[in-house]
């Protein structure tokens, strides 16, 4: 009996959409970061600049880019940055992330968009 | 003992040893094939050899059919109303972390990098985070979350079943109040599948109770009862305190006459893991590190104990209101004389007391402290009580009948 009910929970998990807020927001950010999960090694350290966005943004980045090392706020960002900001930023805004930066990948989402940067030598 | 019981303590110390063992060899750096070979390898010779005994064992009983019909009743319904609680990502510390640390303990080569944060708390056991990385490791990374529900529920649904198994066969009804009062429970539900460790600890400290009520039948059961107390051990911080009074309350059934070679064999394996990795890898915990000159103002600070009582009674009222009722009627009979409790309910209320001195001295902002955990504290005792005061009501009249006699 308690195996069926196993077996039946996983069944209905595996189809349930999210319905919690922080969890329909961390759905949304798995799909958008999974290039970045590509890209970047898993023995990395890496930077997560939040530009107007809450800190959870920050624990959901670290959650799915892990074991990539992303401190939380360093004196220092480390060369290759993670930058996160709305979705509805304006132009200026989008500038001053990205000057002096080498734009590796780019992306977005209903929520926010997402840049991830090397610092240029 | 039922011999459901056993199988249900029997496969949650299972999970909780995979779990242990496995990160006891990460911390010696072997590859991931080599671990888990050996898990494998343990698995399947201690499984053989326990599943054998329990076949062989006359000791064990079995559950009456009418006993199994409601029985199944109760898990339809708590595969029905746990739905809505079921979340892929868990709850808040599920991904900030539980399923964190096992992103890390997923990838042998890196884990030792989660010692390097200072806010997810690297100092916390790693039972939970063991299986569902071990588990992630075998299958993909990709089913984490799955496997972490997998685990939680099947933990959920394993506390009311075990004390459905040991108090239904003595009285139905009693049994059946109990089961369905936890199946009940929506914050018993929602805790349960939000991939917390808080669960996992709950369970395991109920099966120590259980498992040392037949520790004079046969030392098998003083195993048993040390291996969940090592799982709690290897769960949470707090499990520490549970063990260390859960010794001390039965020292008679766990250590003297010869008890305690059981007892060692039971624990030494989390234990060792444990002191392992607090003092090789693990950052201090706060809660030590930082207390001060200021814990004695704390101590002596009337309001705080105050606060605690009030937002304790809270908690009680918003998420285990029906249980209450329980309990309280279980205290008027031991104030009437008509009842009769024994140390194991001691025990659940000085574990209670002992949360209760936690938060008097935490070095954390206390109002939100209790706000944050005091409502899991309690859900990690409710079950223990819960099984304690059926069992004990179920002992009076034995008691009385026998002093009769």
């Amino acid at each position: 009996m308690i195996v069926a009910a196993i077996l039946t929970a996983v069944l209905r998990y595996v189809d349930k959409p999210p319905t919690e807020p922080n969890n329909i927001e961390l759905l949304e950010l798995t799909r958008s970061l999974a290039p970045v999960a590509k890209l970047i090694p898993k023995s990395s350290t890496i930077g997560c600049d939040l530009r107007g966005v809450k800190t959870e943004v920050f624990l959901w980045a670290r959650y799915l880019l892990a074991p990539r090392y992303i401190p939380y706020k360093p004196d220092v960002l480390p060369d290759t940055s993670l930058v996160i900001c709305p979705a509805a930023a304006n132009d200026s805004l989008l500038r001053e992330l990205t000057l002096g930066k080498v734009v590796i990948w780019s992306g977005g989402d209903s929520l926010y968009r997402y840049f991830l940067t090397a610092r240029d030598k | 003992m039922q011999k459901g019981s056993i199988h249900i303590i029997l496969a949650g110390v299972s999970a909780g040893f995979v779990s242990t063992i496995y990160f006891l060899l990460l911390m010696t750096g072997l590859p991931f094939v080599a671990i888990a070979a050996i898990i494998g390898a343990v698995v399947l010779s201690v499984g053989w050899g326990v599943f054998k005994h329990v076949k062989e064992d006359d000791g064990v009983q079995q559950l009456s059919r009418f006993n199994h019909v409601i029985l199944g009743i109760g898990i339809v319904y708590f595969v029905v109303n746990v739905y809505p609680y079921g979340e892929k990502y868990g709850g808040w510390d599920a991904w900030s972390i539980w399923n964190y640390h096992a992103r890390f303990l997923a990838h042998p080569e890196y884990w030792q990098k989660l010692t390097w944060y200072r806010i997810c708390h690297p100092d916390y056991p790693m039972l939970v985070p063991g299986f569902a990385g071990f588990f992630a490791r075998l299958v993909s990374v990709e089913a984490l979350e799955l496997i972490s529900f997998v685990f939680s529920f099947t933990i959920s649904l394993f506390i009311p079943v075990l004390i459905f198994l040991e108090i239904a066969p003595k009285s139905v009804f009693l049994g059946s109040a109990a089961y369905f009062l936890l199946l009940g429970n929506n914050s018993f539900l929602a805790e349960g599948v939000s991939q917390y460790a808080d669960t996992a600890l709950a369970f395991f400290f109920l099966c120590g109770l259980v498992a040392v009520k037949y520790a004079k039948v046969h030392m098998k059961y003083v195993l048993l009862t040390a291996c969940s107390l090592g799982c709690c051990l290897w769960t949470k911080n707090e499990g520490v305190i549970l063990v260390c009074l859960f010794v001390l309350f039965s020292f008679r059934e766990i250590v003297l006459n010869g008890r305690w070679k059981y007892s060692l064999l039971g624990i030494s394996i989390p234990l060792l893991t444990l002191i392992w990795y607090k003092t090789a890898f693990a950052p201090p915990n706060g809660m030590i590190a930082e207390q001060s000159a200021l814990t004695l103002a704390h101590l002596t600070d009337g309001n705080r104990y105050t606060m605690i009582w009030y937002s304790f009674v809270n908690n009680i009222n918003d998420h285990f209101r029906y249980i209450k009722w329980f309990g309280l009627a279980f205290l008027l009979t031991l104030l009437l004389g008509r009842g009769r409790a024994d140390k194991r309910f001691l025990l659940v209320l000085l574990c209670f007391a002992a949360y209760f001195m936690v938060y008097v001295i935490t070095v954390e902002d206390l109002k939100w402290h209790l706000f944050t955990s005091q409502n899991r504290l309690m859900h990690q005792l409710m079950p223990a009580m819960l099984y304690v005061i059926c069992d004990n009501m179920l002992s009076a009249p034995q008691r009385e009948t026998v002093n009769a006699s």
